[in-house]
């Protein structure tokens, strides 16, 4: 009897919290097809990350169909573009796939373009976790790398779709690899009475300086602390006290990340979205009170 | 559709057409084709065809398929395709053994290269092969056969292929 009466206790506490969520505007996300659906419903979200210490980068892009209407009080969850048939996207440092050129020798071509052209595959998790990123996690999404990539290079992002409008220029510069002078990984700062001077090589014209720093201590406590620049002047000063928090105590470990970020041109057949690369360096020094 | 019409039309004018004293020949063999250029994998070949022999000499129609050439260990799938019907003259030299036979052919050749499924480059062309064969009888009528045929310079590679197969002539 008692059983029967918790029982009955947790639907009702399960229809209340059933009634909030609906009452909220609380809906779900969804997956559609690409294949109904014209690429100026789609908008793309396509982020480019460089890895200096491979030589490599790595596309990932979140595709979305936008709500008919931008009200948060009928938020009704997003609906996630997966490709079908037909439909894939490619990464590239060269041309777009439609204007590659074979020539006589298909062998050869076909073989150098496996190095430069990569297919990009859906998957639902990330592989990888970036800072700043706009991308949705445990959503579909595509991603692909290619290696080999030269420093600063441009990268192109393209949607070829058989009997739909294609996107095939959506471009963007990499910022050059650079090299964090300050702070070193040997050095201790105090939290609450040092500044931490951020200094590094080389500066470069049209990037946003993104910083996050995160401090983890030995008691589980950690604090977070994030600020951005428009412009890249090689430093970058973070006043005393900015990354402390009551929470934490003694001795911690600090990592520092500076993110370098250019944002690119999105092929006009989407219905928007955004396409940026991303160099990124990190550092972990100690911190104390 | 059309051009298969004409490929059966053709040969059945040719079945028709075999003076009682000429013999026709069907082949059909399979076995492995081989490019030159690095990297890229072998695959099956089969051929199958219907020959007109007057004395020393066959007249041959066919079709190949040569395979599909896969390239080895690439991050996105990459492949050549290549198939086509063919005409040949082949010479055939009796031996008590064994009968060899040097063919010269035309193949109407049909050329893909694809790269992550997508057909990136498309060509028909008539291209010259090579072929050497050898022949021995096992019952009246029925052969076995073990060939070599040679395609030069295909989009970039030579192709040889090496197969065993059955010939019935009638």
């Amino acid at each position: 009897m008692l059983g029967l009466i918790r029982s009955a206790g947790k639907a009702a506490l399960c229809l209340v919290l059933a009634g909030l969520l609906y009452a909220c505007g609380g809906g779900s996300d969804s997956v559609v097809s690409s294949q109904s659906l014209p690429t100026g419903e789609i908008e793309a979200t396509i982020e480019v990350h460089a890895d200096p210490e491979q030589g490599s980068a790595h596309a990932s892009v979140q595709l979305l169909r936008p709500p008919a209407s931008r009200d948060d009080d009928y938020y009704d969850g997003d609906d996630y573009v997966e490709l079908g048939d037909g439909d894939d996207l490619w990464f590239t440092t060269g041309v777009n796939l439609r204007e590659e050129v074979l020539g006589s020798d298909w062998f050869e071509a076909l073989s150098e373009l496996t190095h430069s052209q990569r297919l990009l595959e859906g998957d639902y998790r990330y592989r990888r976790s970036y800072i700043f990123s706009g991308l949705v996690p445990e959503r579909v999404y595509y991603n692909g790398h290619l290696d080999n990539v030269p420093d600063g290079a441009r990268y192109t992002v393209s949607l070829l779709r058989d009997g739909a409008a294609e996107a095939l220029e959506s471009t963007v510069v990499m910022p050059r690899a650079f090299q964090l002078l300050s702070p070193l990984a040997n050095q201790t700062l105090s939290r609450s009475s040092d500044p931490v001077q951020l200094e590094w090589l080389p500066v470069e014209e049209g990037v946003t300086i993104e910083v996050d720093v995160t401090t983890t201590c030995t008691n589980n406590s950690d604090y977070q602390y994030r600020t951005s620049v428009d412009d890249d002047s090689g430093s970058l000063q973070i006043e005393a006290g900015a990354i402390d928090d009551e929470r934490l105590l003694g001795t911690c470990d600090t990592t520092l990340t500076l993110v370098k970020l250019r944002a690119g041109q999105l092929d006009s057949a989407y219905a928007g979205g955004s396409i940026s690369a991303r160099q990124v360096q990190a550092v972990t020094f100690t911190t104390v009170d | 559709m059309s051009k298969y019409f004409i490929f059966l039309s053709t040969a059945l004018w040719m079945l028709m057409a075999v003076p009682a004293t000429a013999q026709v020949e069907l082949d059909g063999s399979v076995g492995g084709s081989f490019p030159s250029a690095s990297g890229y994998e072998s695959d099956r070949f089969a051929n199958a065809s219907l020959g007109y022999v007057i004395g020393d000499w066959v007249a041959r129609a066919g079709y190949l398929d040569v395979g599909e050439f896969e390239l080895e260990s690439a991050p996105t799938a990459a492949s050549v395709e290549m198939s086509g019907y063919y005409l040949q003259a082949v010479r055939r030299f009796p031996t008590r053994v064994v009968d060899w036979e040097l063919g010269l052919g035309a193949t109407k050749l049909k050329s893909l290269a694809r790269l992550g499924g997508r057909t990136l480059g498309r060509q028909t062309e008539w291209e010259p092969f090579l072929e050497l064969a050898v022949t021995k009888k096992v019952v009246d009528g029925l052969f076995v056969k073990g060939g070599y045929l040679y395609l030069n310079d295909q989009m970039g590679s030579d192709v040889s292929a090496l197969s065993v197969g059955l010939r019935f002539s009638f």
